[in-house]
């Protein structure tokens, strides 16, 4: 098992630098947007990865509060940090895109300010875990702030429909043109690879921690 | 389309494009690391896992 995560996160590596010599290199540059647009091959799939990540972290929310598995627990703890990691990437990425075509680096803009608030909601859980010492408080309180915090996820997604907001609508294979989706689709694809390995990772070390607090536990 | 916004975006793209995927390469990586100093610091966890 461990050497075939390893070779999923060697994979999704190889992907991601493959996509990305792709679309530097290989893809047309956008009609109107020129080449600056090429950002869309590393800020799409983050931002689809961050959002998998997060709905990961609600299941693993979902499945503690319902059977109280620790393996919940620390896969909850893995996932929010992958997505909050992928999210904070998810806003340099956009707002480095912003600057030379909004004139800006910043706005506050529904679909900016909706992921703004996901990422600090899902950075206050992982900060709450650190506060508190008891691993079954810990996990009840995460659980719930993550059921929280998700609400805010479809309003992210759809904020770019539900208000006239300066971010273009989503990207998906179905909107660009034939020529980009290659390189679009593999980025996609690393990146998700590259986070299972991330998470995986992360819940491994989640666990030997858990091991050690109850091993502490008089 | 307006003539200085095209030209705003053809002339200054590629230092955005490269800041971009620079930033992308350096938060996955830094993240890489420290996932791994995180199994190379814990000691693995002994089966079976304990439930609540």
């Amino acid at each position: 098992m461990r050497h075939r995560m390893h070779l999923v996160g060697a994979l999704g590596a190889l992907l991601l630098l493959t996509g990305s010599a792709w679309g530097l290199l290989g893809a047309p540059s956008e009609r109107y947007m020129g080449n600056v647009q090429r950002i869309m091959y590393v800020h799409v799939p983050t931002a689809w990865i961050a959002l998998v990540a997060f709905t990961a972290a609600l299941a693993c929310a979902v499945a503690w509060l319902w059977n109280t598995r620790w393996r919940s627990d620390h896969a909850l703890e893995a996932t929010v940090e992958v997505g909050t990691v992928l999210g904070a990437l998810l806003l340099v990425q956009g707002s480095i895109w912003a600057r030379p075509t909004w004139g800006v680096w910043w706005s506050w803009d529904p679909r900016l300010t909706s992921s703004a608030v996901m990422v600090l909601m899902f950075a206050g859980i992982l900060a709450l875990r650190g506060f508190v010492d008891d691993p079954r408080r810990r996990a009840d309180l995460s659980a719930v702030a993550t059921v929280i915090a998700y609400v805010n996820i479809p309003i992210v997604y759809f904020s770019v429909r539900w208000w006239n907001s300066l971010h273009q609508l989503q990207s998906s294979p179905q909107t660009v043109d034939a020529t980009m989706v290659a390189p679009l689709r593999i980025n996609a694809f690393g990146m998700l690879f590259l986070a299972c390995w991330f998470a995986w990772m992360r819940m491994r070390a989640a666990e030997s921690r858990h091991a050690l607090e109850m091993e502490e536990e008089p | 389309m307006n003539p200085a916004y095209d030209g705003v975006i053809a002339t200054g793209a590629w230092p955005f494009v490269i800041a971009a995927y620079t930033a992308t390469a350096v938060v996955l990586s830094l993240y890489t690391v420290r996932v791994l100093r995180l199994a190379r610091d814990t000691p693995p966890a002994r089966a079976p896992r304990e439930e609540a």
